[in-house]
């Protein structure tokens, strides 16, 4: 490790610090044990199992500082909220909570839908539930526990359904190289049902790391449908990690949608902690330009009776780059264990390119496991029929890359977000509607 | 349910059926490694100063490197000073005739049911029984040289086709490839070395015989396979290994070379010392094998791995020229506390460039068994079709099985496809074989016959047969 690798983050850890003196004592604590771990490990490198198709040398590169809050216009909002939802929404700015861009109507009884900073002044049990899912000795979790600013903090009371999405958006805007660190927790309690967009977006040309952890949990029978929709800047490396813990016969939905960044990685880590707790972990890459999306998906058994369903897709053009490693784990004992996972890949150019290593690990033998991967183009012969039906090549050819990736959008159980994300692959696809 | 479990547990604890020792008198050098040693070795076996200078080269890159931990089987530490980097059995035969070789090797050989003579007689196969590390016996040399095949062993080569031996030696899998493979180039004692001239079609299956014998002898066996222009071979390789207490190493290296439009297709059978119920002893087969296929040309891996406490290998193809093909049939069956990580890399380098993978693997026992697998298409390789099936069976509820491709597409018009799956046998599948009238071991050992059966019918007839009595032998408890 280089002395200038050791430094990584250490500014702007101090700096953070210095403008957080009113911080709980666990929180504080928190911070250090995380950022202790995280010095410990350092950024991973291409040698790491797990990053060897991801360089992080952009991030490496520069000495980030914490962005600060800043105030934007509604109206520069306006592209990345969902159209005609109604929707309850939580908006921050450079990881700092910007109330006035929120949309707060009066809430059900039971529901909670606060920044962390508040709640942090009105909930002493918070620190049962903060930092306790995700693992602190992952460096990027450990980093945003030790750098986090504020973040959304969600939680359903027992037996409450809340049919309204919460969209959690969390959006930057930058002059100069800074990092955010955005932090959600999101808790269903036992027999809920919520349903959770967090949305990242970006505006400004300045390069920016974001670094963003997400606690998800579903108590007994809770239901949670999760959308993490990433629509950043190509200046943006984005790193996030999905921390998600599913208790008995409940059931988690998470999406990852990846429209744009420079470099992303997501990580999504869905414990199955109980007897038939369900999962369905869906991602779709539309890259283009030199964009670099990686996908790590593992989920985990750990009691009978559990069933994961995994379906990745990406469609990559130019000299963009789609990774994608999923691996599922089936411990021993978690008997009539159900896991299904598929990697689909369309390459649109010669220089773009397609990573993918799906992965099983088998520690029982009463179980049921398949995967599958593929990589490789058009169809000719789909591509011909569209065409003896009228079509010309280049909407022939959209209609089906429309078809591909929106195999993994219909699988999305909110509706206004199905919708909306339909509108934008149609206009992403313009051929299509030009017919 | 508990008949299952116990045919299961029977099959889980039958013991090894090969293990004896033979006392042969072996020619040794001190245990452990120096420049020295491998000075020494050179000088047993005579050979020119370019090959001492290569294997010092490889000792010395061998020095510099770190011992990969990567793989799912972790392994107690290796103690490369306490390896006997070389015994030859003292009375070295003459190979005019089999009355002048060592009774006692003959009659291991009769033990492995590989009788020199009937081999000779009845299938037409001819046998380079490598028995430690000295070619013994070298069998249909004169009728396969009237077709200018050449097969002998290494030394043999480096003898007499000094020319070929410098051409291709670390050719496919450089001395500098990887830890074990480095540490082969530095020591390896003996092995095969088969040339097929352009256009020939090799007339019969060629095949070697491994054994490791005396105690605490690693095996470093060097196999060199060359297909010239359109020819044509068939090679089979075999192993049975006494029982040992000590985990022996055994690190050997295969070099293809199909050239334009050859055809080599490479079989093997591994039925090494798995070690007792406990894990303790067994072989470490940690093997590096890799084929590099010209233009038209095609290689085909096939093998059927049974022994060993770990197996640890990947053969490879390389796929340099156009419209060139690899294939890769894999049966592998642990069982006890047997571990394998096991699978293929085909490389896709040239255009039209086609691989085909086939893998399967039964866990039984505490066995565990990982297939990992690359398939690696360059962005120049237009056209380029790979296909993949890994399928993997869990017999007993302590065993573990996982599957871990690598895919890495940088071509557009490439297509890649791979499925895998893990499961018991269901219970529906029995039930349907019982209600037909056979015992439940009949119906466990059919459909694992059955589960097997894409990969068996790839091997040749001779080796067919054996593959399946080896499967019978595995699956024995389980049949009844």
């Amino acid at each position: 490790m280089t002395a200038a690798m050791q430094n990584l983050f250490e500014h702007a850890y101090k700096a953070l610090r210095k403008a957080q003196p009113q911080e709980p004592g666990w929180l504080s604590e928190l911070r250090e044990e995380a950022f202790e771990n995280f010095r410990a490990l350092g950024l991973p490198t291409i040698k790491h199992e797990e990053w060897r198709w991801t360089n992080l040398k952009a991030i490496a590169a520069r000495d980030w500082q914490p962005a600060g809050p800043t105030h934007i216009d509604e109206a520069a909002l306006k592209p990345y909220l969902i159209p005609d939802a109604d929707e309850i929404r939580l908006v921050f700015v450079n990881g700092h909570f910007a109330e006035s861009l929120c949309k707060l109507p009066p809430l059900p009884e039971g529901l909670v839908v606060q920044p962390i900073s508040r709640v942090l002044e009105s909930d002493e049990s918070l620190h049962l539930k903060l930092a306790r899912y995700a693992e602190q000795t992952n460096p990027f979790t450990a980093l945003n526990t030790a750098l986090f600013t504020d973040g959304a903090y969600i939680r359903a009371g027992n037996s409450l359904t809340v049919e309204t999405p919460i969209h959690v958006l969390y959006v930057s805007t930058l002059d100069e190289p800074a990092e955010i660190s955005p932090r959600t927790l999101v808790l269903a309690g036992e027999n809920a049902e919520i349903r959770v967009v967090e949305s990242y977006a970006g505006l400004g040309s300045s390069a920016r790391f974001v670094n963003s952890v997400s606690e998800i949990v579903a108590k007994r029978n809770a239901k949670i449908r999760h959308v993490k929709l990433l629509r950043e800047t190509d200046a943006t490396s984005h790193v996030g990690w999905n921390e998600i813990n599913v208790e008995r016969d409940a059931e988690v939905t998470a999406h990852s949608i990846n429209l744009g960044a420079g470099l992303a990685r997501n990580d999504v880590h869905a414990l199955l902690a109980a007897e038939g707790a369900h999962c369905n972990l869906n991602g779709l890459v539309l890259g283009h330009g030199s964009q670099h999306f990686d996908n790590h998906v593992v989920v985990e058994h750990m009691l009978p009776h559990g069933t994961s369903n995994q379906l990745y897709r990406a469609v990559v053009d130019d000299k963009s780059r789609s990774v994608f490693a999923g691996k599922v784990i089936v411990r021993p004992g978690a008997f009539a264990t159900n896991a299904q996972q598929q990697n689909n890949n369309l390459l649109l150019s010669d220089d773009a390119k397609v990573d993918t290593k799906p992965q099983l690990e088998i520690y029982c033998d009463d179980v049921k496991c398949s995967h599958g991967a593929t990589s490789g183009q058009l169809d000719p012969n789909a591509v011909f029929f569209l065409r003896s039906r009228g079509l010309d090549e280049r909407a022939a050819r959209n209609l089906l890359t429309y078809a591909f990736a929106n195999d993994v959008i219909e699988h999305i159980r909110i509706d206004a977000v199905r919708t909306y994300l339909e509108t934008i692959m149609a206009e992403r696809f313009a051929g299509l509607l030009g017919g | 349910m508990a008949d299952k479990n116990e045919s299961i547990q029977a099959l889980a604890e039958q013991e090894y059926k090969h293990g004896w020792v033979s006392d042969v008198d072996a020619d040794q050098l001190p245990p452990g490694l120096s420049e020295d040693i491998v000075r020494a070795i050179s000088a047993k076996k005579n050979e020119p100063e370019w090959l001492t200078e290569w294997r010092l080269r490889a000792y010395r890159h061998w020095l510099k490197m770190k011992e990969p931990d990567w793989q799912k089987p972790k392994h107690a530490k290796i103690e490369y000073d306490k390896i006997i980097y070389y015994s030859a059995p003292k009375k070295k035969p003459t190979v005019t005739s089999l009355d002048e070789v060592d009774p006692e090797l003959l009659e291991t050989f009769e033990k492995l049911g590989i009788s020199l003579d009937e081999q000779k007689r009845l299938s037409g196969v001819a046998v380079d029984a490598v028995f430690d590390s000295v070619s013994v016996k070298t069998t249909f040399r004169e009728e396969l040289s009237k077709q200018g095949i050449v097969f002998c062993s290494f030394s043999e080569a480096v003898a007499d086709h000094p020319e070929l031996v410098k051409k291709y030696l670390g050719s496919v899998v450089p001395y500098t490839d990887n830890y074990f493979a480095t540490l082969n180039s530095a020591v390896f004692s003996d092995g095969s070395f088969c040339y097929i001239p352009p256009g020939v079609r090799c007339p019969m299956e060629l095949s070697t015989y491994f054994r490791i014998n005396s105690a605490g002898t690693g095996q470093f066996e060097r196999t060199l396979l060359i297909a010239d222009e359109g020819a044509y071979v068939s090679y089979l390789e075999g192993c049975t290994a006494p029982q040992r207490d000590e985990n022996q190493l055994h690190a050997a290296v295969v070099e293809l070379v199909a050239l334009k439009g050859a055809h080599i297709k490479y079989s093997t059978v591994q039925n090494w010392y798995p070690g007792d119920k406990d894990g303790k002893g067994g072989v470490y087969n940690f093997v590096t094998k890799r084929g590099k296929a010209e233009e038209n040309a095609k290689i085909s891996w096939t093998q059927v791995e049974t022994g060993s406490a770990i197996t640890w290998k990947y053969p490879s193809c390389v796929l340099k020229g156009d419209n060139s093909v690899g294939e890769f049939y894999s049966v592998a069956l642990t069982r006890d506390r047997q571990m394998a990580d096991t699978g293929t890399k085909m490389i896709h380098i040239g255009k039209n460039t086609k691989s085909t993978i086939i893998s399967k693997g039964i866990s039984a026992g505490k066995g565990d068994q990982t297939y990992r697998g690359l398939v690696q298409i360059m962005p120049r390789a237009t056209g380029a079709r790979n296909y993949s099936v890994c399928d993997s069976l869990l017999l007993g509820s302590e065993c573990g099985a996982h599957t871990v491709p690598y895919i890495e597409s940088g071509n557009s018009s490439a297509v890649i496809e791979h499925e895998a799956s893990t499961s018991k046998i269901s219970d529906d599948q029995i039930f349907f074989l019982r209600q037909r009238g056979l015992s439940e071991e009949d119906a466990v050992s059919m459909i694992v016959n059955g589960f097997c059966k894409d990969v068996l019918s790839e091997l040749p007839m001779e080796f067919a047969v054996e593959a399946q009595k080896l499967l019978g032998v595995k699956l024995e408890g389980a049949v009844g």
